[in-house]
């Protein structure tokens, strides 16, 4: 058998134990692991158990997620965000599903603070499902959005991937930037617009919301949300204002909600304990599967699937379009497996030539690249920003659930990616109107 | 069956507690660097030192123990959920064989790691000077081990039939508690 | 028998570092008469640093292994890498003192560091190669650094406690923050000037956000590098002809990823040039303040490497370095290509390395 069929044969495997229930950072790390041995040895295997997890988790810029989820989690467990949503309610009640409207703008504004998409859903996640599952949301409505619009965290800068994309391809980042937080308004306008369809066909979805608010009531309500446009102002200003970083606005973010729950008289012992233990177990829980998913990229590398990869590609056709549709579906497909670091180090050292062959801009292509790694953030059954959202909501959705709530916003990104490759401008102009 | 639950309870809640505290470190600490370089031009030693191989360790293994207790490692229901009570039964118990056996190959292969560390007296060199870090490499072996544990304890108690006595901490929602009873 | 190496380095393939790897690849083709292959991974296969202990259990055969991630597995060998404060004491500096420190570093870890060559063998590595990054400059945002009163209460990114202690000494902040988030950092005006190498301008698009630079300052070079280490194991299973070519290969790789980095040197300031971010020269007074802190510390390492990370004949070393540094600034005064500094490096350093004997 070639290394590559003991490839295949393994991600079969892989599939399988997942479909059985058995928790998926298992299944990556016995996979990963038993790939390894008989693809090679005993020692190959072995060694890379005792490399790879304390590596990946020994983080710096990781470190935001555990920050950001317990921003979420104090934010959630001394009721600071009830305001927040009230005031939606009211504000809101004329649209269809404007709870799920207000939560895809959450995560916009959350977008722009982080780098990374996962820290996005940690921190609207325990923010927006609740306050959408007490309206009486569908379930698989608000944790789908959530999720979905988590996505955007990676596309409006500041962002990881495009800052990695960039050093890789040797891309201007400010120029990545521009074309990303185009794509990431899009997604966002898109995104708004699908909810309203599929509400006003499915009333059901997001019951309507009868508030007669008077002026008084309505302007009343915007005065409590002041603890939550608090901590986002404070952040936004001190990240703007060269205060702190990206990966340092997490823990900002955690102290201005302590302090403001503080001031606000929520803040209770029990309620901190409660923040930190889902702060834990759910990092805890996540980056078992990230350290899982990071051996199975080593393990795909070593099978030489880099060289498979550009032929099955170049099998779609020799027309720039449709080599450009194989990479599309290629990363479709490995989107479903691997998490976007992965995936970008392991393919693009074979993709970057192939797309500059096509004619296609390299700018072009990271900004089409980054949305195609955030679409894998929600498909199945590797789907990192559903996990995260899985974590935070705990029983009120089924995995499940969460991947049929994304299913049509999935649906929406592929007509997105479809117009950026027919209309390529639609990334680049911006970048070209402030090109150094 | 209970008293030794009940250890491994104990077990799993001081490692747990542990990471609970490395979290509060984690964010004092990059808030108080932020505010000693931006208002008083000096900054921390260390910090990212600190945060990674200190914090981010511990918070990332430590409560993985915690995380088999209360069932909250992720999986996907999908299909299984449409099987056979007894088929389900079934793989409810691969699981936790595989569990715990995957756990505690990975606790063994991070605990040699880490004794290497240990004798190596592994450090860090900072501006303050020498940092030792070979203990963070045993949160590794302590963490994954203690899922093993848990999952093996778990599987001792499907295959028995019995309460595992495991305590599983509940954590309670303030929106659906008493005082708002409307919900 | 054939033998299919696998090369794990954690830059990008169109790195100084990924290119060099091609021509190690070359090398070690050409010389075992396609006998032995070499492919490279870069990134995907293990992370910076992971390489180290990646190659130890064999998840790649050869690594480009950074030492100072791991000071306990290697403080001897990092004690070398500290002596590159010796560059700003060159009397007349011609620019090609990073090839000269390569050099210098080549031979004295094989021939008169046996403590060095242990520290790769208990890591299960054979040594092979080395190689040098250009001297380090200051890239600021909207400031700019001539005199030494322009450095008072300036925040500059540090890569490692020297970059600190040399912060400190001049009354500015060190701060440390990882290469990649630099370009935000100085964007936002967390961070006035990074202390880093030219080519970072290219690698991590600093050109977009630098508007000043001072070269030269804070001076100084990273050559904490095993550029090609094999795995052990591997290396003792082979033939002494492939074991050659394996020597051949990591001579290749250390002219290639010291020349690239060299030439990428000059491209990058020549590219910011005609981007227009302005170039300032050093003040006589900054740049003899520059020396002053280099020779103190200097002093200052020997005696923190000797007392605190055991590095016993550290006066030794710093003593027997310095003249063999003096002749190699005089062996590359005429280089003036990639070949001539490979050809110069096998002649006077690794050839005279025995294949049959060496790493067993
Ligand atoms: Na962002
Ligand atoms: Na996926």
């Amino acid at each position: 058998m070639s290394e590559l069929q003991i490839a295949g044969l393994f991600i079969g495997a892989l599939f399988f134990l997942i479909l059985m229930r058995i928790p998926i950072g298992v299944s990556l790390i016995a996979v990963s692991f038993a790939g390894l041995w008989s693809m090679f040895n005993w020692n190959i295997a072995w060694g890379s158990l005792g490399i790879v997890p304390y590596n990946f988790a020994n983080s710096w810029v990781l470190s935001s997620i555990p920050a950001f989820l317990l921003m979420g989690f104090i934010c959630y467990h001394t009721k600071l965000t009830q305001g927040l949503f009230s005031a939606a309610q009211i504000w809101l009640s004329g649209l269809p599903g404007g709870l799920a409207i207000a939560s895809v703008f959450g995560c916009a504004g959350f977008a722009a603070v982080t780098g990374s998409s996962v820290a996005c859903s940690a921190a609207m996640g325990k923010i927006a499902v609740p306050e959408m599952i007490r309206h009486r949301y569908s379930a698989e409505l608000a944790t789908g959005t959530v999720a979905a619009a988590g996505t955007i965290g990676a596309l409006i800068p500041p962002s990881i991937l495009m800052i990695l994309y960039g050093i890789i391809s040797r891309q201007s980042v400010s120029q990545l930037f521009l074309g990303g937080l185009v794509v990431g308004v899009i997604t966002l306008i898109a995104y708004v617009l699908l909810i309203v369809v599929r509400v006003k066909l499915n009333p059901d979805l997001a019951p309507p919301v009868h508030t007669q608010a008077t002026r008084a009531e309505k302007i009343r309500a915007l005065g409590q949300t002041w603890p939550v446009l608090l901590i986002v102002i404070g952040v936004f200003a001190g990240l703007f204002g060269g205060v702190f970083t990206p990966t340092e606005a997490g823990a900002i973010g955690a102290t201005l909600s302590t302090l403001v729950a503080l001031v606000y008289r929520t803040l209770t012992l029990k309620a901190l304990r409660m923040a930190i233990v889902e702060t834990i177990t759910t990092t805890a829980a996540l980056l078992i599967i990230a350290v899982g998913a990071s051996l199975l990229t080593r393990f795909l590398a070593l099978s030489g699937i880099g060289d498979a990869l550009s032929s099955s590609i170049l099998s779609f056709g020799v027309s720039p379009v449709l080599i450009m549709v194989g990479i599309v579906v290629v990363y479709l497909l490995l989107g479903m497996m691997l998490e976007p670091v992965g995936a970008m180090l392991l393919t693009l050292p074979v993709v970057l030539p192939l797309v500059d062959e096509t004619g296609f801009s390299l700018l072009w292509f990271g900004v089409v690249l980054v949305k195609l790694l955030e679409i894998g953030m929600i498909t199945p059954p590797m789907g990192m920003n559903v996990f995260v959202i899985k974590g935070v909501v705990g029983n009120i959705a089924s995995l499940s659930t969460i991947f049929k709530g994304v299913f049509w916003f999935v649906i929406v990104d592929l007509l997105i990616v479809a117009a950026l490759i027919a209309y390529p401008d639609i990334v680049l102009f911006l970048p070209q109107m402030f090109a150094r | 069956m209970k008293p030794i639950g009940k250890l491994i309870s104990w077990l799993v809640a001081g490692a747990s507690g542990i990471a609970g505290i490395m979290v509060l470190l984690l964010v004092s600490h990059v808030t108080i660097d932020v505010l000693m370089r931006f208002m008083f031009s000096t900054p921390l030693d260390a910090t990212i030192l600190y945060v990674s191989a200190f914090y981010m360790v511990a918070i990332a293994f430590l409560p993985l123990g915690l995380v088999e207790e209360k069932d909250s490692h992720i999986a996907v229901e999908l299909l299984a959920e449409k099987l056979p009570n007894s088929v389900q039964t079934f793989l409810a118990f691969v699981a936790l064989l595989l569990t715990t056996v995957v756990m505690a190959a990975v606790a063994v292969r991070t605990g040699q790691e880490a004794m290497s560390k240990y004798a190596a007296g592994a450090y860090s060199i900072e501006a303050s000077g020498k940092v030792i870090i070979w203990p963070t490499y045993f949160v590794l072996p302590v963490g994954f081990g203690l899922m093993a544990l848990v999952a093996a304890w778990k599987l001792i108690a499907l295959a028995l039939g019995r309460d595992s006595g495991l305590s599983i901490l509940t954590v309670e929602d303030p929106y659906l508690s008493k005082e708002t009873p409307d919900v | 028998a054939k033998e299919k190496l696998n090369f794990a380095y954690g830059y990008p393939a169109n790195s100084a570092v990924g290119l060099a790897v091609e021509d190690y690849a070359a090398a070690v083709a050409e010389r075992s008469g396609d006998n032995v292959t070499v492919t490279g991974f870069p990134m995907s296969l293990l992370s910076l640093p992971e390489t180290s202990p990646g190659v130890r259990d064999s998840l790649a055969d050869v690594g480009f292994v950074l030492t100072p991630y791991y000071p306990a597995e290697y403080s001897n060998n990092l004690f070398l890498h500290e002596q590159n404060l010796l560059i700003n004491l060159a009397e007349n500096p011609t620019g090609k003192e990073p090839l000269a420190f390569t050099g210098a570093m080549l031979e004295y870890t094989f021939n008169n560091c046996p403590e060095c060559l242990e520290e790769f063998k208990a890591q299960n590595q054979v040594y092979t190669g080395g190689g040098v990054t250009p001297l380090y400059n200051m890239l600021c945002k909207d400031t700019s650094i001539t005199t030494i009163d322009d450095l008072k209460g300036k925040r500059l990114r540090a890569g490692g406690a020297g970059f600190v202690r040399f912060a400190e000494h001049f009354g500015a902040q060190g701060v440390r923050l990882p290469v990649n988030e630099v370009y935000e950092a100085l964007d936002q005006g967390i961070l006035d000037c990074a202390m880093l190498s030219a080519p970072e301008l290219t690698n991590y698009n600093l050109y977009e956000v630098v508007t000043d630079i001072t070269l030269d300052v804070p001076g100084g070079a990273f050559a904490g590098v095993a550029s090609a280490n094999v795995n052990a194991d591997r290396w003792k299973a082979m033939s002494t002809e492939d074991r050659e070519a394996l020597l051949w290969g990591g001579n290749a790789m250390t002219a290639a990823t010291t020349w690239n980095f060299y030439t990428d040197d000059s491209a990058a300031v020549q590219k910011s040039r005609d981007l227009g971010i302005a170039f300032h020269e050093p003040t006589p007074e900054l740049l003899a303040a520059v020396k002053e802190f280099a020779a103190q510390d200097l002093k200052t390492v020997s005696g923190l490497f000797k007392e605190t990370y055991g590095v016993e004949r550290a006066e030794e070393i710093t003593a027997e370095f310095a003249p063999i540094l003096e002749k190699w600034y005089g062996l590359v005064t005429d280089i003036s290509t990639k070949e001539e500094l490979q050809q110069l490096y096998w002649d006077q350093v690794i050839s005279k390395v025995d294949p049959a004997t060496y790493g067993q």
